[in-house]
């Protein structure tokens, strides 16, 4: 029997995203490691560069600031993500919206909630395919990935583990977002639970996990989750928890989940493919 | 409350008691400050003189009497060309009940008092003959930075040191401030990787001038020195002194060279000095140290950053960052786990978890305290030595080192050209 103990086990860590990345892995080569490792780096400094909201160098930082129906031109992987984000609103009923930017923004300022209806993404975005363009249609419109930019880095890392032929790897973004690869070291799947929530545990192997909440610190505080189509804070004490094979589909059902009402939730599972999803309070 | 000095005390001990071979060789005036045995005739009074009692030397003596635990020494003299000073400085030791003898020449002090030590804080220009007179009548010395106005002159205070086996120690206060030793630890014991370049800046926005009293013009120079050349290389030994001196501890080891530039280009008022200054100095590995300094623009303050492959220390603000985080808490836990053969569950995601929030990673405090009193430990320290009768040679030189490639770097900028340290001055 092999020793337990004398597992070489890999580390790093990334500032990325106003939060941070962790990955472990074993079973590889050192240097396939830090080949990756920098790989990670670039992907993650290219989806900043292109996606965050408050990076002043970023692509939508820049299209943020352009005015209504002025024509602005988008590179490819920006245009990728914005029909990504469109479809995403479609099947998650409108609960799942990143035109929703500026709601967002006037609530973490404190401004009452009813005043912040969404018209939602195909009112307020055109996106023109001929020339691979947008234009705002609507005033004071801002565009948020944040309901998504973790799912993008970590399906564009899920790609370069495989490139690699990484097979054992274990992945926090923030400890929201999870992406696991083989197995743990000493066991036939990595054990994953909530601090919170200690009875919830997953068995991952290729998976992706995304945790969403709306409980607030203090508990009233500001959460970032609104229900687009009524402007309000999702205050509700609630967790839920989305495992799926696609990390940017775990990312955005589980934030639809806390925006919309329950009524809708069955309609909007049933467009997704996962594996896993469930509702902690 | 918690005696500040005491976890001072506690703080320095555990440093030394903790400290690697390596580390501890870097600073070995930590293991005399953290060594209360030093106690060689406790109940002889230590007598002290204070030479140049302006700004500084008051200062100075106030730290003197915030030495905690009372060490037993006398304040005998006090010296200073400049009788106003001289008075303002009794007074002020009133509170003190204390009412030395006032002397306005160095020379009759020695002359007539029996002296063990003197804490020397004239202008830069005066350092180096009253250092020179005091250590040649068999006195410990204290002396503010920089050392000296010129290359000779710091190389005869350091001979003059050597020859008459008399304590030498220069006023670098960072070299007993808390942050730096714990922050120096660290780079020793190689936590920040291989270093790669030091940056250094000072910044001010003032006119760097101190008013004449009454108007007395004809004490413009007198009062002014720090502005003309023939007292003070300005920024360069009132500033770059202390930076230049954190620089050589933290890589242990001298420039190579230096090359720099220098203008006034604000304070356009007669002044000799450049209030604008830009120096690289380059070390034998490769290392550099990058430095500027200017009075007409205060944003950036001051600041030491070492920077090295693993991670930067910015020693002003007490803050260390690492290249690469620490793991996640939950991500340790795993790495833990599995370094111990166990296979559990791990709580990873929680309520410590809030959507969104910005966090920038602003790094970790070096030492968890605001109240470094650097200046009363180096004088504790100092009076710990003479009362040993030496102090660890490598704090001399550090002064010493710090000082030449001080005016090496006034030369590169007056000359333009890129300067090594000549052979003559190499200890
Ligand atoms: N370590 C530090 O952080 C620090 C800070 C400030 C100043 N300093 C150093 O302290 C020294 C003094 O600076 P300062 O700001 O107090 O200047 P200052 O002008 O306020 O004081 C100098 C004093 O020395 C006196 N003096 C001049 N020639 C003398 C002589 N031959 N004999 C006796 N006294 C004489 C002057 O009359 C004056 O009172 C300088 O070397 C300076 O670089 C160090």
């Amino acid at each position: 029997m092999n020793d337990k103990t004398k597992v070489e086990l890999f580390h790093h860590a990334f500032h990325a995203m106003n939060s941070q990345l962790d990955i472990v892995a074993w079973n590889c080569l050192k240097s396939d490691f830090d080949l990756v490792c920098q790989d990670i780096d670039l992907v993650l400094k290219h989806i900043e560069h292109t996606i965050s909201r408050f990076n002043l160098d970023s692509e939508l930082f820049f299209v943020n600031q352009k005015s209504t129906c002025e024509i602005i031109p988008l590179s490819a992987d920006l245009w990728k993500y914005l029909k990504q984000a469109k479809e995403y609103q479609r099947i998650t009923l409108g609960y799942f919206d990143i035109s929703c930017g500026n709601q967002i923004e006037e609530i973490k300022k404190g401004k009452e909630s009813n005043k912040n209806i969404c018209f939602g993404f195909n009112e307020t975005v055109q996106l023109n395919n001929a020339d691979r363009s947008l234009q705002f249609l609507k005033k004071n419109t801002t565009l948020d990935f944040g309901g998504m930019g973790k799912g993008i880095a970590l399906a564009k890392i899920n790609d370069l583990l495989q490139e690699y032929e990484l097979k054992n790897v274990f992945i926090s973004f923030g400890n929201s977002s999870i992406l696991t690869k083989g197995t743990h070291p000493h066991g036939s799947y990595w054990p994953f639970s909530l601090a919170d929530f200690p009875k919830f545990k997953l068995k991952l192997n290729d998976d992706s996990v995304s945790i969403s909440q709306s409980i607030t610190k203090n508990k009233q505080g500001k959460t970032h989750i609104i229900n687009p189509k009524t402007g309000e804070v999702c205050f509700r004490n609630k967790t839920v928890a989305v495992r799926s094979k696609n990390p940017v589909d775990a990312e955005v059902l589980s934030t639809a989940l806390i925006a919309a009402p329950k009524d809708k939730h069955a309609a909007i599972k049933k467009q997704f493919n996962f594996i896993e999803c469930k509702i902690l309070s | 409350m918690i005696d500040k000095n005491q976890n001072r005390r506690d703080f320095i001990k555990n440093l030394a008691l903790t400290g690697s071979v390596a580390a501890l060789a870097a600073s070995p005036w930590l293991s005399v400050l953290a060594d209360n045995s030093i106690t060689k005739g406790p109940n002889e009074q230590i007598q002290i003189a204070v030479i140049g009692t302006g700004d500084r030397g008051k200062q100075l003596i106030r730290h003197l009497f915030e030495i905690p635990g009372k060490p037993n020494f006398k304040l005998l003299a006090i010296c200073d060309n400049f009788q106003l000073h001289l008075d303002n400085t009794l007074e002020l030791l009133k509170e003190h009940n204390c009412s030395p003898k006032t002397y306005t020449n160095h020379l009759q002090l020695l002359e007539n008092e029996k002296l063990d030590a003197v804490i020397i804080a004239t202008p830069l220009h005066q350092h180096a003959q009253i250092a020179i007179n005091c250590m040649q009548s068999g006195i410990h010395v204290f002396c503010e930075k920089a050392m000296a106005r010129n290359l000779e002159d710091i190389k005869r205070m350091y001979d003059t040191h050597i020859q008459q086996n008399r304590i030498l120690q220069i006023g670098h206060q960072r070299l007993f401030n808390p942050v730096y030793l714990e922050g120096m630890q660290r780079i020793h014991n190689g936590d920040l990787g291989t270093i790669g370049q030091i940056r250094a800046y000072w910044h001010r926005n003032n006119n760097w001038r101190r008013s004449l009293p009454n108007n007395d013009k004809s004490l413009e120079r007198k009062i002014n020195w720090r502005l003309y050349k023939e007292y003070s290389a300005g920024l360069l030994t009132e500033l770059l002194s202390h930076q230049i001196q954190v620089a050589i501890w933290a890589l242990q080891k001298t420039p190579i060279s230096v090359m720099g530039t220098g203008s006034i280009r604000f304070w356009k008022d007669g002044r000799e000095v450049n209030d604008n200054i830009a120096l690289i100095y380059s070390f034998e590995d490769g290392t550099q140290f990058v430095y500027d300094s200017m009075t007409s623009n205060k944003k950036y303050g001051l600041e030491e950053q070492i920077m090295g492959h693993k991670g930067t220390i910015e020693f002003e603000v007490n803050r260390q960052y690492s290249e690469t985080p620490p793991a996640a808490p939950g991500i340790q836990q795993l790495i833990n786990n599995v370094e111990h053969g166990l296979f559990d569950n791990l709580p990873i995601g929680g309520s410590s978890w809030v959507p969104e929030t910005a966090s920038k990673y602003k790094g970790e405090p070096i030492v968890k305290t605001n109240d470094l009193g650097d200046t009363t430990l180096e004088l504790e320290a100092f009076l710990k030595f003479v009362r040993a009768g030496s102090a660890p040679e490598k704090i001399t030189k550090e002064g010493y080192n710090a000082s030449i490639w001080t005016i090496l770097g006034e030369q590169a900028i007056n000359t333009g050209e890129q300067l090594h340290m000549p052979s003559e001055f190499i200890l």
